[in-house]
C-alpha cells in the first residue's frame, strides 16, 4: 500500500518542487533540522569568534551547521525539519541572509518557523512570530503557492543568523528525493538524518562525492554527513552542475504491475541496489514500446517497400525512410505555424499506424513510424534509450530511470547498431542530438536489451566554413562578400533556434551577431539558405563593410587578415580553475579569405604565426598566406578543430595547459600584417606552415 | 472495447464542448473590441512588434469617494516578438483595493474567438524580492495562444479609494497606438483641469461632468541608445480633479507648497527623538570634529543599515510615511523614507537641521515643475541645513532654507558630498512645511566623477609585457566601482579584472591586486601587478608592433545606426591616464603615432605620445560634460567616439637596430 502511494506521490513531489525552485532564494533551497525539539543548539564562543570561513578565506558567509532530518516513517507524509545556523562575514553575505522565504505548496505546510541573531557580543535578538508573514506568491487554477517570509533584523557582519521550520508533505515519501550536499556557501557540518519508510535502510546513490553514506543514528534515524564543504561555484565551460556539485539520490524497490488477467497479473521488481536486475525490469517494463512499435500492419509494410523502392543496400533504404518520416510526415513538434487551436483539433495518434494515416505525429512519434517502417522491411529494431550529457555523464550503474530518456530507434545493420532520429525536425541522417553522442544507451528490444555507447561525431563532422573576398582601401576600410556554412552540430544549433524566426528576423540575427563583435561593421545583402532543410547546411552570406578596420599611420598599414576572429578573444581568462574543462562535442573551423590590397602598399616583413597542434591531436591550429605574384592580394588560410579523438572533458589540472592554449589559438587567429606605402611589391609566397 | 468507446465519448463530448465555447466566445466578444479588432493600422517598420488598437480607460467616481477604474485595451501582434504583449493585467493593493473583473479574449487572424475562463487568471505578488509589498497583480497571459495577425484585447475593472484626487494619463509606450483615450466621470458639483507635457495643449471635450481626452494615430517611439525615458517622450496629461466648492476628504495640491505642508504632516511625527537613537548618535560622532564630521559618521551609518523596502498600508498613505525612527534603529533595516528620516532624527540629536527631499529616483528629467503631486515621486532623500564652514560640491542654497546639503542616505556607494548621477539636475521636493518647494538638486561636474590612471610597463624584445597599474577614482566613477567591488567577492572580483586585462592584453596574468575603498578620502583606488608572455607583435625579428593603450578603451558609447530620432543624454565623466613604456632593448621608434585632440560642445579628448630616455610616454585624457545632445547633432557624437577608436588602435612601430 505504501509503495504504491509512493509513487503517485514522488511525482506529485517533484512537480512541486521544480515549481517552488524558481521561487526558492539560497536559504530557502535546503531545510533544516532540530527535531521536533523547539531549543536552540549552544553557541560556542568560538563561533561569535569567528572572522572569516575556515573553508573559504573569502566567503561572505558560512554555514557552520546545514541540518535537515528527513522523516518518511509516516504512511500518511513526509516531514523535513530543517535547521541552520550562519556566520555572517560581510555586506554580501548580509544581503544574502537579509530576507528568509519559504515557500510551499498545496499539500504542504510550513509549521515553527523560528528565527533569530545573535551578535558577536552574545547578544540575542529573536525574530517575533508576528514579524513572519504569510504571503499568496502565486494564485492560479487551482494552484496555490505560498511563502512564509521575514526580514532579519540588526543583520550585519559578525553576526549569526540562524534559523528552523519543519515542512511537512501531505501523501508523499522520501524516495526520488535529491539531497544536496554542497552549498552555495561553505558548510561546516552539512547533515541529512533519515528515517525510511518501514525502518528500512537508506537506498540511496550519492554522486560527485565518495566519503558519505549513512549510519545508524538515534531513533530510527540513519545519519549522512560533510564536513567543511566548500561552496559551489559555476565556472564557464564546466560539465553539468549534476555532475560537479555533491549530492544524493533516495530511492527504493518498486513493484509495478505489468498485466493483469483473469487468471492473475504480472509484475516486475525495480531494486536499484542490483543495476543489472534494475536494468532488466526496467527493460521488460519498456519492451511494451517496442512491441507497440514492431506490431505488423499491412500499411506500415506497403508504404516502407514503396519508399524504399529501387534501393538495393540496407543504407539506401534507411535513408529513404529517413527521409519520407523527416519530410512526408508533418512533424507538430516542431511546426510553429500550427496555433493552438489546430493543435486542439488533431487526431490523436493511438497507434504507429494512426501516424502514418495522419500523416501527423510528434517527433517521439515519427521516430516510432521509423521504427515500425524499418521493422517492416525486416530491419531488428529496438527502441534506445540514453543518457543526456547536458544534464549528467550517465553510467548504466546509475540504476535510475531518472536519467534515460527516449533518445533513438536502434536498427540492427549487418550485426551493428545504427541510431536514427527523425523525430528531431533538423536532424540529418546519421546524426544524433549532440548531447546523446558519446551517452550510453539501454537498447530494449521485445524481448532482450543491451547496452551500448552511442557514437561522439568528429570534429569535422561539426564544422564551420567561413570564407570571404574583400577588398581593402588606402583609408583602412574592408569591403566585400562573405559566406559562413555549418554542418554537424553546429547547423542543427542554429536552425533549431531560428526555425520559428521569419527570414526578417533570421537576418536581423545575423547582423547583430557581425555588429556584437565589429562595432562599425556595415552588413547589407544578408541571405539565409537550408534554413529548415535538414539534409543541407545552414549557410548565410552577406556583404560587409568596415570603416577602420585597418589601423592607419603615416606610412603604414595595420591590418588582421583573419576577418572571422577580429575581436575574438581567448576563450579563458580566469588564472584559476575548480571544475572540469567540459566542451559539448568536437568541432573544427575552415577559413578562407582572400583580401585585395590597395594600390601603393605592400607587405613588409609578412610573418606567418607557427602552426599548433598536440601529439595526441586534440587540437590543431594552421595558418597559411600566400601573396599573388602581383603582389596585390593576400589569400588566408586556416584550419582548426579541438576534441580530436573524442576528448572533450579535461581535468582541472589540465586547465593551464588549456587556457594558455586558446590563448595561443586567439594570437594566432588574430595575428597582424603591416602594409608600407611606396614599397616595391612583396611577390611571391610569405610563408607556409 | 468498452474503454476505447469511452475515450470516444469523452473526446465527442469536449469537441462539442469546445465548439460551443468558440461561439459563445465570438458572441460575448465586446463592441468596442470588435470594432477595433477591424481597424487598419498604417504599415510600421518591420521591428515593431505590435500596434496598440485600443487603449482607453474611463474613471468614474462615486460620491461615496470610491474609484471604479475600466480598462479596455487591444493590439493586434505584427510579428512574433508582438506574443510578448499579449497579456492582461490588473494591478491592486491587498488591503485597500480590488479587481472586480479580468476578462479577455483572443481573435485570431481566421475569425475564431479564444476567450479565457477565471481558470486562465493568474494572481501574484508584483515583486518576488519584496517582503512586505501589498502589491499584487492579475494576469491572463495569451502568448500561447498569439500569433502574428492575431488580436489580443482584454477588460478590467478595479476598485480603490484614491490617495489624491489626481492622476497620470500617459497615452502610448513604446508601440504605435491608434486610439488612447481617458474618460473622467465626476459626480455633480465636480471639476477637473490637466497640464499636458510631451506634446501641444490637449484638451478634453466636457459634457456635463464627464471629461475625455483622446489622441489618435500615435507613431512608434523606437527605443534607441543613451535616448530620454519613454516617459518624456509619451505625450500624457497630469489631472487634477475637486469638488468646485471645497468639501473635506478629499486630497488636491494645486501648488508646490501645499505637497510640502502634507509631506511635513506625514514624516514629522516619525522624526521623534528617544535615548536610544540619541545614544547611537553620540556614539558615532564621538570624534567627529566639524559640522561634516558629525553629517559623514551619521551617513556612514545609515546608508550600512540593510534595505528593506517596506510597502504596507500603502492605500492609506504608507507609500510616503516613514515608520518611528526609533523602530528603525530597533530593527535595523528599513527602506529609502525610514532611512531618511532615521538620519534626519540622528541630525536632530546634534542640532543639525535637515528635511526629506521626494525625488524621482532612475530619471532626472521626470519630474515636471508645473504639476504638483506626489504622484510624481519614487524615492525620498535628504537635504541638511548646514554652515557656510561646510563646503562640498553638493550644496545647494534657497534664500529661506539655507545652504542645503543634498544625500541620498539608500545609495549605499555614494558618500556625502557625491550625489547619484541619476538624480543630478532633477526637480525634487524639499520637504520643509511652509517653506518648502521644489528646487533642482545638484549637477555635479566631471571632474568630482574622474579616474586617474597611472601605468608603468617593460616591453620585453620578444614582446612580452609586464608592469603595474594605479587608480585613483572619484564620486560616482568611484562608487560604481565601490558598488562591484562590495557585490563580488575576492575571488570574483579577480576573475571580472583577469578579464577586464587580458580584454586587450591577452593571456595577461595579475601577480597583485589591491582594491582600496577610501571612503575618508572620498575615492577608491586600485593597484595591480601584471605580466603578459606576448603583448607586442614580432615580425621575423625585425620589426616590432604594439598599442600604447593597452588597458580601458575609451570609446564605449553605444551608437545606434540609421537616422536618430531622440536627443542623446550623457553623462559627466572625466578620464586621463598616463602611461609610461620602458621599450625593448635593441629597438627603435620608427613609427609614432601623431598627438591628436578632438573638441566639441559635449566633451574633449586628446592624447600624445613622446619617446624621451628609451621610454614611450603616453598621455590620454577624455572629458564628457552632462548634456543633451539634439537628435540632429548625433553625427557629431558618432564622428567623436569614431575618432577616439582610430586613435586609440594607433600602433607604435619599432626596429631593430
Amino acid at each position: 500500500m505504501k509503495i504504491a502511494q509512493t509513487n503517485i506521490s514522488r511525482s506529485t513531489f517533484n512537480v512541486m518542487c521544480a515549481f517552488l525552485c524558481a521561487f526558492w532564494t539560497l536559504t530557502g533551497t535546503a531545510a533544516v533540522f532540530a527535531g521536533n525539539n523547539d531549543t536552540w543548539k549552544p553557541v560556542s564562543p568560538a563561533e561569535l569568534a569567528m572572522k572569516e570561513s575556515s573553508i573559504e578565506k573569502d566567503a561572505d558567509a558560512e554555514a557552520i551547521f546545514w541540518e535537515v532530518r528527513v522523516d518518511d516513517s509516516s504512511t500518511d507524509e513526509l516531514a523535513l525539519n530543517h535547521y541552520i545556523r550562519v556566520k555572517i562575514f560581510n555586506e554580501r553575505g548580509r544581503e544574502k541572509f537579509s530576507k528568509i522565504d519559504i515557500p510551499y505548496a498545496k499539500g504542504m505546510k510550513i509549521k515553527n518557523v523560528m528565527a533569530r541573531i545573535i551578535k558577536a557580543d552574545g547578544s540575542i535578538v529573536e525574530i517575533a512570530k508576528e514579524d513572519v508573514l504569510e504571503r499568496d506568491i502565486i494564485k492560479a487554477d487551482g494552484l496555490k503557492i505560498k511563502a512564509k517570509s521575514f526580514a532579519v533584523p540588526n543583520i550585519e557582519p559578525g553576526v549569526i543568523v540562524e534559523y528552523r521550520y519543519r515542512e511537512v508533505i501531505g501523501d508523499a515519501g522520501a524516495v526520488g528525493m535529491r539531497l544536496t550536499f554542497q552549498r552555495e556557501i561553505p558548510v561546516e557540518n552539512l547533515s541529512y538524518y533519515y528515517k525510511p519508510y518501514n525502518d528500512k535502510a537508506p537506498n540511496f546513490q550519492s554522486f560527485n562525492m565518495s566519503e558519505v553514506n549513512f549510519v545508524k543514528d538515534k531513533k530510527g534515524y540513519y545519519l549522512a554527513t560533510r564536513q567543511n564543504v566548500p561552496s559551489f561555484k559555476e565556472e564557464p565551460r564546466m560539465p553539468p552542475e549534476d555532475q560537479v556539485r555533491a549530492w544524493m539520490l533516495l530511492q527504493g524497490v518498486r513493484l509495478n504491475v505489468t498485466d493483469v488477467s483473469m487468471t492473475g497479473f504480472t509484475f516486475i521488481v525495480k531494486d536499484p541496489s542490483d543495476p543489472g536486475s534494475y536494468w532488466g525490469a526496467v527493460s521488460t517494463e519498456r519492451a511494451a514500446l517496442t512491441k507497440l512499435m514492431n506490431k505488423p500492419v499491412d500499411d506500415i509494410k506497403r508504404t516502407a517497400t514503396e519508399v524504399a523502392g529501387a534501393a538495393a543496400t540496407p543504407e539506401e533504404k534507411l535513408r529513404k525512410l529517413y527521409e519520407y518520416c523527416q519530410t512526408q510526415i508533418k512533424n507538430v513538434s516542431f511546426d510553429s505555424s500550427i496555433s493552438a487551436e489546430q493543435r486542439q483539433e488533431m487526431a490523436p495518434n493511438k497507434t504507429v499506424a494512426d501516424v502514418l494515416k495522419h500523416k501527423s505525429g510528434s517527433g517521439g512519434e515519427v521516430d516510432l513510424l521509423f521504427g515500425a517502417m524499418a521493422k517492416a522491411l525486416g530491419f531488428e529494431t529496438w527502441v534506445a534509450y540514453s543518457g543526456d550529457r547536458s544534464k549528467m555523464f550517465f553510467d548504466p550503474k546509475m540504476a535510475n530511470e531518472y536519467f534515460i530518456h527516449r533518445a533513438a530507434i536502434a536498427v540492427n545493420v549487418e550485426n551493428d547498431w545504427k541510431f536514427f532520429n527523425p523525430g528531431v525536425r533538423f536532424l540529418p541522417y546519421g546524426q544524433l542530438v549532440w548531447y546523446e553522442e558519446g551517452a550510453w544507451a539501454l537498447l530494449v528490444g521485445e524481448n532482450k536489451n543491451a547496452w551500448v555507447r552511442m557514437p561522439l561525431s568528429a570534429a569535422e563532422k561539426n564544422q564551420s566554413k567561413r570564407t570571404g573576398k574583400f577588398k581593402l582601401l588606402e583609408d583602412g576600410t574592408l569591403e566585400g562578400k562573405v559566406r559562413v556554412e555549418y554542418t554537424g552540430h553546429q547547423a542543427v544549433t542554429r536552425k533549431l533556434s531560428n526555425y520559428e524566426n521569419s527570414s526578417v528576423e533570421q537576418e536581423d540575427a545575423i547582423k547583430e551577431e557581425i555588429k556584437r563583435r565589429i562595432g562599425s561593421a556595415e552588413s547589407t545583402n544578408i541571405k539565409v539558405e537550408n534554413a529548415s532543410d535538414p539534409a543541407k547546411p545552414f549557410v548565410y552570406t552577406y556583404k560587409v563593410r568596415v570603416p577602420d578596420y585597418a589601423q592607419k599611420t603615416g606610412k603604414r598599414l595595420f591590418m588582421q587578415p583573419n576577418f572571422f576572429e577580429y575581436n575574438e578573444k581567448p576563450l579563458f581568462t580566469a588564472s584559476t580553475r575548480k571544475h572540469e574543462i567540459y566542451f559539448n562535442y568536437p568541432w573544427a573551423e575552415s577559413d578562407v579569405i582572400q583580401i585585395e590590397l590597395p594600390a601603393g602598399f605592400a607587405l613588409e616583413s609578412p610573418d606567418a604565426p607557427s602552426a599548433l597542434s598536440d601529439p595526441d591531436k586534440i587540437a590543431l591550429n594552421t595558418v597559411q598566406m600566400f601573396i599573388s605574384k602581383d603582389g596585390r592580394t593576400l589569400t588566408y588560410k586556416r584550419k582548426f578543430y579541438f576534441g580530436g579523438g573524442g576528448n572533450i572533458l579535461f581535468p582541472v589540472g589540465a586547465y593551464p595547459v588549456l587556457k594558455s592554449l586558446f590563448e595561443n589559438f586567439n594570437k594566432n587567429d588574430t595575428h597582424g600584417l603591416v602594409l608600407k606605402q611606396d614599397q616595391a611589391s612583396n611577390a611571391g609566397t610569405t610563408k607556409t606552415n | 472495447m468498452y474503454y476505447r468507446k469511452f475515450l470516444w465519448l469523452i473526446l465527442l463530448i469536449c469537441i462539442n464542448s469546445y465548439a460551443n465555447r468558440v461561439l459563445a466566445a465570438s458572441e460575448n466578444v465586446p463592441t468596442w473590441l470588435s470594432q477595433a479588432a477591424a481597424s487598419k493600422a498604417p504599415v510600421y517598420d518591420r521591428e515593431v512588434p505590435a500596434v496598440v488598437l485600443h487603449n482607453e480607460q474611463i474613471i468614474t467616481l462615486n460620491t461615496d469617494g470610491q474609484l471604479i477604474i475600466t480598462t479596455n485595451y487591444a493590439i493586434r501582434m505584427l510579428n512574433r516578438e508582438g506574443k510578448n504583449f499579449a497579456d492582461a493585467t490588473a494591478v491592486y493593493i491587498q488591503s485597500s483595493s480590488k479587481v472586480r473583473e479580468i476578462r479577455a479574449w483572443m481573435i485570431r487572424p481566421s475569425g475564431t474567438v479564444k476567450s479565457y475562463e477565471k481558470d486562465s487568471i493568474i494572481d501574484q505578488i508584483s515583486d518576488p524580492d519584496d517582503i512586505y509589498n501589498e502589491y499584487r497583480i492579475k494576469i491572463i497571459n495569451g502568448e500561447s495562444d498569439a500569433e502574428p495577425g492575431a488580436v489580443f484585447g482584454y477588460q478590467t475593472v478595479t476598485e480603490e479609494h484614491p490617495l489624491f484626487t489626481q492622476d497620470i494619463w500617459t497615452f502610448q509606450n513604446r508601440l504605435p497606438t491608434l486610439l488612447s483615450r481617458y474618460t473622467l466621470n465626476l459626480p455633480s458639483g465636480w471639476q477637473a483641469s490637466s497640464t499636458t507635457f510631451n506634446s501641444p495643449d490637449i484638451k478634453p471635450s466636457v459634457s456635463g461632468t464627464s471629461y475625455t481626452w483622446e489622441l489618435h494615430d500615435l507613431a512608434p517611439i523606437p527605443p534607441e541608445p543613451d535616448s530620454p525615458n519613454v516617459r518624456n517622450l509619451a505625450p500624457r496629461v497630469d489631472i487634477n480633479y475637486s469638488p468646485v466648492s471645497a468639501t473635506a476628504n478629499t486630497r488636491n495640491f494645486s501648488n508646490w507648497q501645499e505637497v510640502s505642508v502634507w509631506g511635513t504632516e506625514l514624516h514629522s511625527p516619525s522624526a521623534q527623538l528617544d535615548d536610544n537613537i540619541a545614544a547611537k548618535t553620540r556614539e558615532l560622532t564621538a570624534n567627529a570634529k566639524t559640522e561634516l564630521d558629525k553629517i559623514r559618521a551619521i551617513a556612514n551609518f545609515v546608508q550600512n543599515l540593510q534595505y528593506i523596502a517596506i510597502d504596507i498600508g500603502i492605500g492609506r498613505g504608507n507609500g510616503y510615511r516613514p515608520r518611528p525612527a526609533s523602530l528603525v534603529l530597533q530593527r535595523g533595516y528599513g527602506d529609502c523614507k525610514d532611512k531618511a528620516n532615521l538620519m534626519r532624527t540622528m541630525l536632530s540629536a546634534v542640532k543639525i537641521e535637515s528635511y526629506p527631499v521626494f525625488i524621482y529616483s532612475g530619471d532626472p528629467t521626470f519630474v515636471r515643475a508645473e504639476w504638483a503631486s506626489p504622484y510624481q515621486f519614487n524615492h525620498c532623500i535628504i537635504a541638511v541645513k548646514v554652515s557656510p564652514e561646510t563646503n562640498v560640491p553638493t550644496i545647494i542654497t534657497d534664500e529661506k532654507l539655507g545652504r542645503l546639503l543634498i544625500f541620498d542616505a539608500t545609495d549605499e556607494s555614494t558618500l556625502v558630498g557625491d550625489f547619484p548621477d541619476h538624480e543630478q539636475g532633477s526637480f525634487a521636493l524639499v520637504v520643509a512645511g511652509n517653506d518648502g518647494k521644489l528646487m533642482q538638486m545638484p549637477i555635479l561636474s566631471p571632474d568630482n566623477s574622474r579616474l586617474e590612471r597611472f601605468a608603468e610597463a617593460n616591453l620585453m624584445p620578444d614582446g612580452s609585457l609586464n608592469g603595474s597599474i594605479h587608480e585613483h577614482a572619484f564620486g560616482q566613477t568611484a562608487a560604481g566601482f565601490r558598488r562591484e567591488s562590495r557585490a563580488l567577492s575576492a575571488a570574483q572580483y579577480k576573475t571580472v579584472m583577469e578579464g577586464w586585462l587580458t580584454h586587450r592584453v591577452s593571456g595577461a596574468k595579475l601577480s597583485k591586486l589591491t582594491p582600496k575603498d577610501l571612503r575618508g578620502d572620498g575615492r577608491f583606488d586600485l593597484d595591480l601587478d601584471f605580466a603578459a608572455d606576448s603583448y607586442a607583435q614580432l615580425m621575423q625579428g625585425r620589426l616590432m608592433i604594439f598599442k600604447p593603450a593597452f588597458v580601458g578603451r575609451l570609446d564605449s558609447l553605444t551608437v545606434s545606426d540609421g537616422k536618430r530620432v531622440h536627443s542623446v543624454l550623457l553623462n559627466a565623466s572625466a578620464y586621463s591616464e598616463s602611461i609610461k613604456v620602458k621599450l625593448p632593448d635593441g629597438f627603435v621608434v620608427d613609427e609614432l603615432p601623431e598627438a591628436s585632440k578632438i573638441e566639441t560642445s559635449f566633451g574633449k579628448y586628446n592624447v600624445t605620445y613622446e619617446v624621451k630616455d628609451g621610454f614611450l610616454l603616453f598621455n590620454r585624457a577624455l572629458t564628457i560634460n552632462k548634456t543633451e545632445v539634439a537628435a540632429d547633432k548625433y553625427d557629431t557624437i558618432k564622428s567623436f567616439f569614431a575618432k577616439i577608436r582610430t586613435v586609440e588602435g594607433d600602433p607604435v612601430v619599432l626596429l631593430k637596430k
